[in-house]
């Protein structure tokens, strides 16, 4: 993981067991959003949002579709992280 | 004597289960064709007097609520079913969140015919209907989209004074059970800072499931009953330190153990 992605991870894991009252322990790269944490398509907006809001980042509409795990979601976040960092410079 | 008995209490049973037959037979379809002719005729009609302002639903919606509590009537003077409500003086309240579970076909028309004027989210599948389409969309009732969009639209209906009914089981209850219910309804409440009016609905014995078939007719005329609870107060979960999905999670764990208790008691009863 780079270090765009330990961060992405850290956030996303801090937002999982601040908003959304899931235990540290539940919560690796390959944990499923829907099987393991019981996501509905509201909760997977919200956390769009949250991290929009953690991470000062504009997540394009269609960021999170289709996304399974939390390695995904952290994929999509480091991506996003990425092309705005490349846009700075 | 005795061993007459039996026999003709087998064929008035057989009589009265045959005439169930043909009343559901015919009651089911009535009401589909009623809500075609609704559709075609009172909805524009509503439409033109009000002149397609947001009244011409709330009419609309008042009148199919008159037409339930008839079509109830009817089905229970037939001999088809009881219906019963316990607590239904809740229900007339304006502006009333209600949530349900949902064991038969009949749940949301049985719920709005308690209310003066409700609206509710019904399955996508309603409003592929052409029997159904022309009222529900005059109606303004919301289709069950999924997601932001269903909770934003029951939200803006709430804050507009309406009465909302929601089945957070997105699909009919398994027979003596519930499925767990989804987060829908919680965010709802949360965002809209409105009470939980729950209502615990039984059918006995239990008929119109999901795969259940109408022509499965039941020994006796089944049982329709709705209990009305008192309402739960949102404002524990409403609440500015606590975020909404976490919140929407504990809401949504207290109605469905409220709800599991519930039914569970009601089947001992039955």
């Amino acid at each position: 993981m780079t270090s765009g992605g330990v961060k992405a991870f850290e956030v996303v894991s801090d937002l999982l067991e601040s908003d959304f009252g899931i235990e540290r322990e539940r919560i690796a790269p390959a944990t499923q959003l829907v099987d393991d944490l019981d996501f509905d398509s509201i909760d997977v907006v919200d956390l769009a949002h949250r991290l929009e809001d953690a991470l000062d980042i504009a997540l394009p509409d269609e960021a999170f579709e289709n996304v399974a795990s939390i390695g995904d979601v952290v994929a999509r976040v480091e991506a996003c992280l990425a092309a705005s960092g490349s846009r700075e410079e | 004597m005795a061993a007459n008995e039996q026999p003709r209490g087998s064929a008035a049973r057989a009589l009265s289960r045959a005439w169930r037959f043909v009343a559901t037979g015919v009651g089911l379809p009535a009401f589909y064709l009623v809500a075609l002719l609704a559709g075609l005729s009172i909805a524009p009609y509503a439409h033109l007097r009000f002149r397609n302002g947001p009244l011409a639903a709330t009419w609309l919606r008042a009148r199919f609520c008159a037409f339930y509590r008839l079509y109830f009537r009817a089905i229970e003077r037939a001999g088809v079913m009881t219906y019963r409500v316990e607590g239904a003086w809740r229900l007339r309240e304006p502006n009333q969140l209600v949530v349900a579970n949902h064991p038969t076909a009949l749940d949301a028309i049985a719920v709005m015919a308690c209310t003066s004027s409700a609206l509710c989210v019904t399955k996508k599948e309603d409003w592929r209907n052409p029997t159904l389409r022309m009222a529900l969309d005059a109606s303004h009732m919301i289709p069950n989209t999924g997601g932001r969009e269903v909770v934003a639209a029951s939200v803006a209906a709430l804050r507009g004074g309406e009465s909302l009914v929601l089945f957070p089981e997105g699909t009919r209850s398994p027979a003596f059970g519930k499925h767990p219910f989804r987060r829908g309804a919680a965010h709802v409440a949360i965002e809209s800072r409105r009470d939980i009016l729950p209502v615990v609905i039984t059918c006995t014995p239990p008929v119109l499931g999901k795969r259940q078939r109408w022509y499965r007719i039941p020994p006796q005329p089944f049982e329709l009953r709705l209990r009305v609870l008192e309402p739960i107060a949102i404002a524990d979960y409403a609440r500015d330190d606590l975020p909404e999905p976490r919140a929407a999670r504990a809401l949504t764990r207290a109605l469905d153990e409220l709800f599991a208790k519930e039914i569970e008691q009601a089947g001992r009863a039955s």
